[in-house]
C-alpha cells in the first residue's frame, strides 16, 4: 500500500494524522477544547485538499499530454481531471460544518477538552478517507484517460471507473457528517 | 522514481498509439502488386511525407531510417527525464562504436551503411567525437578536461558521451599491436565488449531512476541475448572460455551459470532457464540444436517473445515503460514494413512475406 509516489503521499498524511493526535493529546492541557476542535476541522479541509490538489494536478498533466496530440477530446478529459477534485470540497464542507457547530462563527467558542476531542474525531473519516480516495481516484482517473484517447466512444466508462472509488470519499463524508450532527454534544 | 513525472509524455504517446499499423494493415500491406504500390499505400499514413521525398522507391530503407531518428527526437522532447530516453536509445550509439572501432582500432574497413542514424550522436559527430578522444590521449590530456567544452551540452549526452569515450579507451588498451601487427582482440570480443558496456550503463541508469519495467525489460533482453548467443557459439563450436567472455553478465538468468552450463551439455542449457519465462523457449533452441536445424524461426520466435513483454506498457497507465512501448513498437514498426517492403522488391509472395513478420504492438 505504501510503495511508489501514491503510497508514500498516503504514509504522509497518516503520519501528519497522528501528529496532530499526538499534539491534541501532549498539549491538550494547553490547547483546551477549542484548540484540539479546530485542530480536527484543519486535518479535514488539509488533508482532503492536498489528495485532491495533488490528484487534479497529476490527472491534470496527462489530459494536456493527450490535448496536445488531440484537443478535441479536451471535454472529455476535463471531467475526468475534476473528478479528484471532489474530496477537498468534501473536507472543506466538513470543515465549515465542525466550525459552524462549534460556535466559531457566533463567537461563542467555549468547548471543553472532551468536546474537542469528539470534533476531531468526527473529522477524522472525511480527512483520511478524501486523501486516500483522492489519490487513488487520480490514479483510475490516469488510466481512464488512455481510454478517451485510444476510444473515445467509450469514455461514459471511462469516468464509471474512478466515479467507483468517489464511493468511499461519501461515506467518510457521510460519517463525518452524521458525527459532527449527532455525535457531538455542545 | 516519479512515475507521475510521466504523466504527460504517456498522454501523449496514447493518440500516438493510434496511428501505429495494426497486424490487419500489416498484412494488408503485404498483399500489394508490387513495391510502388505498398509505397503508395503508405503514403497516407505517418510515413507518407518520408517517401515523397525519396527520389528512388527503392531506397526506402533511409525513408523508414529519417523516420525513426525523427520519431526518437520528437519522444526524446516530450521525456521529463531524457536520461531514461537517451539510454534506451543509445543501443544505437554503442553500434556506431562498434563499427567505428572495428575500423579505426582492427583495421576493418567500413562501411558506411552499417552506421545507424537512430542513435543520440549523429554518425558524423561520432567521428569527430573519437577523433577528440585519440588527440587528447595523444597529447596525454585526461578525459574529463578534454570534456569542459561539452559542458554546455544536455547532462544526459555529456553522460553517454563519457561512458562511450570510457569503453573506447578499453578497447583502445585491449589491441596490442607487436612487430606482427597481431590483433589483442578479435571482431567477436569487441562487441561483446561494447554490448557489456552498453547493458550494464543502461541498467545502471534505470535502476538510478528506480524504474523496476524498464530495467526487468533489459535483464529479460540480456537473458534472451545470452540463449540466442549459446546456442549459436554451441553450433559454431567455441570453446566454454570464449562463451564466457561473450555471455552479458545482468540478465535474470546469472551469466556464470549459463557459462557453466554452456561448458557441460544442451540440457544444462534448458535447467540455467527453467523458472523463467524463456523456458519453453530454451527447450526448443536446445532441441533444434541437438537436431542440428536452423535457428532463424527460433530466433525469430524469442524476437516476439521479447516483444510480448514490451507489449505489457500498453496497459500501464504511468511511468517511462509507455514511451519506451511506443519507441519499440515504432521500431518493430518499421522492421515489419522493411520486410514487407524487402520481400515486394525479391517479388516474394504475401504468404512468404506474412510469415515473416514479427509482432505488431496493436
Amino acid at each position: 500500500m505504501f510503495g511508489g509516489l501514491t503510497g508514500m503521499l498516503v504514509l504522509f498524511g497518516l503520519l501528519v494524522s497522528f501528529l496532530a493526535l499526538g499534539t491534541a493529546a501532549f498539549f491538550g492541557e494547553v490547547l483546551g477544547g477549542n484548540g484540539i476542535a479546530l485542530i480536527g476541522a484543519g486535518l479535514a479541509v488539509f488533508l482532503s485538499g492536498m489528495g485532491s490538489t495533488i490528484g487534479v494536478g497529476i490527472a491534470g498533466e496527462k489530459a494536456a499530454g493527450i490535448t496536445a496530440e488531440d484537443p478535441e477530446k479536451f471535454g472529455r478529459l476535463l471531467l475526468l481531471q475534476a473528478l479528484p477534485g471532489t474530496q477537498g470540497i468534501y473536507g472543506f464542507l466538513v470543515g465549515f460544518l465542525a466550525m459552524f457547530r462549534m460556535g466559531a462563527f457566533s463567537g461563542g467558542m467555549n468547548l471543553t477538552i472532551d468536546q474537542g476531542w469528539q470534533f476531531l474525531f468526527a473529522c477524522l473519516p472525511v480527512a483520511i478517507t478524501c486523501l486516500v480516495s483522492g489519490l487513488y481516484q487520480a490514479r483510475v482517473s490516469i488510466a481512464g484517460m488512455d481510454i478517451v484517447a485510444k476510444h473515445p466512444e467509450e469514455s461514459g466508462k471511462a469516468l464509471i471507473l474512478p466515479a467507483m472509488v468517489e464511493t468511499y470519499a461519501v461515506l467518510g463524508l457521510l460519517a463525518s457528517v452524521l458525527l459532527l450532527m449527532f455525535a457531538v454534544k455542545v | 522514481m516519479d512515475e507521475f513525472a510521466w504523466a504527460s509524455a504517456v498522454g501523449r504517446i496514447r493518440v500516438l498509439e493510434k496511428g501505429l499499423l495494426s497486424k490487419q494493415e500489416l498484412n494488408r500491406l503485404a498483399e500489394s502488386r508490387n513495391l510502388e504500390a505498398a509505397i503508395g499505400s503508405l503514403r497516407d499514413s505517418v510515413y507518407g511525407p518520408y517517401f515523397a521525398r525519396l527520389e528512388n522507391v527503392e531506397d526506402f530503407d533511409v525513408a523508414l531510417e529519417r523516420f525513426l531518428a525523427d520519431s526518437y527526437a520528437y519522444i526524446g522532447s516530450m521525456a521529463p527525464e531524457p536520461l531514461v530516453i537517451t539510454a534506451y536509445r543509445a543501443r544505437y550509439d554503442f553500434h556506431n562504436l562498434k563499427v567505428f572501432s572495428k575500423s579505426r582500432l582492427l583495421g576493418i574497413p567500413r562501411e558506411d551503411k552499417a552506421l545507424s542514424l537512430l542513435g543520440n550522436i549523429r554518425p558524423e559527430d561520432f567521428i569527430g567525437f573519437l577523433d577528440t578522444i585519440d588527440r587528447d590521449r595523444d597529447a596525454g590530456v585526461a578525459r574529463d578536461t578534454s570534456l569542459e567544452d561539452e559542458k554546455s551540452e544536455r547532462p544526459d549526452l555529456v553522460e553517454l558521451k563519457s561512458v562511450l569515450a570510457r569503453t573506447y579507451e578499453t578497447l583502445k588498451s585491449r589491441v596490442v599491436n607487436d612487430a606482427n601487427n597481431t590483433l589483442g582482440l578479435s571482431p567477436l570480443e569487441l562487441d561483446s565488449l561494447v554490448d557489456r558496456a552498453f547493458y550494464g550503463w543502461a541498467q545502471g541508469v534505470f535502476r538510478r531512476f528506480g524504474y523496476d519495467g524498464v530495467s526487468d525489460f533489459l535483464s529479460s533482453e540480456m537473458d534472451i541475448l545470452n540463449l540466442k548467443m549459446a546456442l549459436r557459439a554451441k553450433r559454431l563450436g567455441l570453446p566454454c572460455s570464449l562463451f564466457s567472455n561473450l555471455a552479458l553478465p545482468e540478465g535474470n538468468v546469472p551469466s556464470e551459470v549459463l557459462v557453466d552450463a554452456y561448458g557441460k551439455d544442451g540440457e544444462k542449457i534448458k535447467l540455467a532457464y527453467k523458472g523463467t519465462p524463456w523456458e519453453r523457449l530454451a527447450s526448443e533452441g536446445v532441441a533444434l540444436l541437438e537436431r542440428g536445424e536452423r535457428l532463424t524461426a527460433w530466433e525469430k520466435s524469442c524476437d516476439d517473445a521479447l516483444f510480448r513483454l514490451i507489449k505489457k506498457a500498453r496497459i500501464l497507465p504511468l511511468g517511462p515503460e509507455p514511451v519506451i512501448g511506443y519507441i519499440a513498437a515504432r521500431e518493430a514498426e518499421v522492421k515489419n514494413i522493411r520486410i514487407i517492403l524487402a520481400g515486394k522488391q525479391s517479388e516474394l509472395s504475401a504468404g512468404e512475406i506474412a510469415e515473416r513478420l514479427r509482432e505488431s504492438y496493436v
